[in-house]
């Protein structure tokens, strides 16, 4: 698969940044912004309102978009040994996941359980990235002192 | 899978770094199929071999298990 050049990573930590942030602001801080409240419906139902605030579809989008970027970008000296790492990475963020989500099935139940499916949306990409890295530069970087700690 | 990649590079007096350029890829590459982190591609394998001037099976070898 072809991914994006180098050079895109920094776009790609900015927007994911900034969309977390914007997320985390306007689902904890009830923060918006005015200008993205709409009127969608007629009126007030007993789950929706007439006013929709399209404030965390945008933190959801650039998060997500961020996220896509950085997890689809190249690196520097990118070769079959990192593509297998990040196949491998891959695999590994899809089963994390759903062990997760599995125990959160269990464990956490109404609001604590929406909070998990709504960190859902982004965590594999998220775990994606961490075990990329991880495997990347720090298990198989060679330098011996730090994989023998981790 | 056995190789002799690091024999062979000592044998023509080369780097890590300076095989991996000649064939493509990231010295990091090179240090993991030197310590049997990293099990080549058949290409990958094969221009390693083209560039020591010998058959792919001299430079590697099945292990039992393999």
């Amino acid at each position: 698969m072809r991914l994006l050049p180098v050079t895109w990573k920094w776009p790609g930590a900015i927007l994911s940044i900034l969309g977390l942030a914007l997320g985390f602001a306007a689902e904890l801080g009830e923060f918006s912004f005015s200008w993205l409240k709409f009127i969608v419906r007629e009126k007030n139902s007993f789950l929706d309102t007439a006013e929709e605030d399209f404030t965390n579809e945008v933190a959801l989008t650039l998060t997500i978009v961020g996220l896509l970027i950085l997890a689809f970008t190249r690196e520097r000296d990118e070769d079959e040994r990192v593509r297998l790492i990040r196949l491998e990475a891959f695999q590994w963020s899809i089963l994390v996941n759903f062990i997760i989500v599995l125990i959160g099935n269990w464990v956490l139940y109404g609001g604590s359980f929406f909070w998990l499916m709504t960190f859902n949306l982004f965590t594999p990409l998220v775990v994606f990235l961490l075990r990329f890295y991880y495997v990347l530069y720090i298990r198989e970087s060679g330098a011996g002192k730090l994989n023998s700690i981790l | 899978m056995k190789n002799r990649v690091k024999e062979e590079r000592a044998r023509l007096n080369l780097q890590q770094q300076e095989l991996a350029e000649r064939i493509g890829v990231s010295r990091q590459t090179i240090h993991s199929i030197e310590n049997n982190r990293y099990v080549p591609s058949t290409v990958l394998a094969l221009k390693i071999a083209a560039l020591f001037q010998k058959p792919v099976e001299e430079i590697f070898e099945l292990e039992e298990g393999d």
